[in-house]
């Protein structure tokens, strides 16, 4: 899938499960209407682990957010598992889940056991629909016409100022 | 539920992969799924008080800008006047041998206190500017 795709899709998401458009994602949307889809926040001793989406048959998907790490990461985080649940199902059913390393959000370590290619470019798809479904491109400019600060922005969408700037650079609103 | 506690893992190494899937498999029926804790907030509410925090910001600035400049401006009126009663004393006295031309004396003191009084009613309009239908 073109990463283009996948900001719209995941845009189109924000949209669906976010009408109110209330800060943090309110995941519980998504599960209502996924009956297949459970969320864990879970203090993961492993602190490489940031997160994980787990599959079984009897089960369905279960995102494993690790709690240890900060709120913001952890929105992060289970934003980027959900983007794996709505696109990469096929991958999750085969392997029998992704389990996502600290350093994979800024997609310079892998943990997984996909070939590099394959990993890199699930993750990243995984990465730009977190930042769309976190940070809806509208949203963000309203919120870079009043404040024009990257750290009351990424406050405002409680993500990492790193995630609001290279959010508000792929916009074009920074350089 | 975890399996090595507080460990630094191996990045890209299979076995720990396997591993560490084994383990998370367990926890879906080991405890029940989260539910929502942190309070939502609304990104239009957020958004709405950081405007207003901004304007406010931006009108205590322009206050503390203007407290200064007419400041500044009161202090250098109140020394013009100082200096045009000194000139109008000596004028009176003819203390050590001051004299001005009549005409040049009354020009002095008329400028002055014209100027005195546009710089008065620049400062007190730029204050207290007309509100705007």
């Amino acid at each position: 899938m073109i990463l283009s795709e996948v900001h719209k899709l995941a845009e189109e998401y924000a949209a669906r499960y976010n009408p109110d458009r209330v800060t943090p994602f309110p995941y519980e949307n998504v599960t209502a209407v996924c009956p297949d889809l459970q969320i864990y926040f879970v203090e993961l001793h492993e602190e490489d682990v940031s997160g994980a989406t787990m599959y079984n048959q009897e089960e369905g998907f279960s995102v494993i957010v690790n709690a240890k790490k900060s709120e913001n990461r952890q929105h992060f985080t289970l934003a980027h598992e959900l983007g794996h649940y709505f696109l990469h199902q096929d991958i999750l059913q085969k392997e029998s889940g992704l389990i996502d390393g600290d350093d994979l959000l800024d997609g310079s370590k892998i943990l997984y056991r996909l070939d590099q290619a394959e990993a890199s470019r699930i993750e990243k798809e995984a990465n730009h629909f977190a930042a769309s479904l976190l940070m809806p491109a509208a949203l963000v400019s309203e919120a870079w016409d009043i404040t024009k600060d990257i750290e009351k922005c990424a406050k405002l969408f409680k993500v990492s100022t790193v995630a609001m700037s290279i959010r508000l650079t792929e916009l074009g609103l920074v350089d | 539920m975890a399996t090595t506690p507080n460990k630094k893992i191996a990045l890209g190494s299979r076995a720990t992969y396997g591993r560490l899937l084994k383990a998370y498999s367990k926890i879906p029926t080991a405890q029940e799924p989260a539910r929502p804790t942190t309070p939502r907030q609304s990104f239009d509410e957020e958004l709405e008080r950081e405007r207003r925090h901004l304007q406010n910001a931006d009108l205590a600035q322009d206050i503390k800008l203007k407290k200064k400049t007419l400041n500044l401006l009161f202090w250098f009126l109140g020394l013009e006047t100082v200096a045009i009663f000194t000139f109008a004393l000596l004028q009176a006295t003819h203390w050590l041998g001051f004299s001005m031309e009549e005409w040049s004396f009354k020009l002095l003191i008329s400028a002055t206190i014209a100027q005195i009084t546009a710089m008065l009613f620049v400062a007190v309009s730029y204050l207290f500017p007309k509100a705007k239908n």
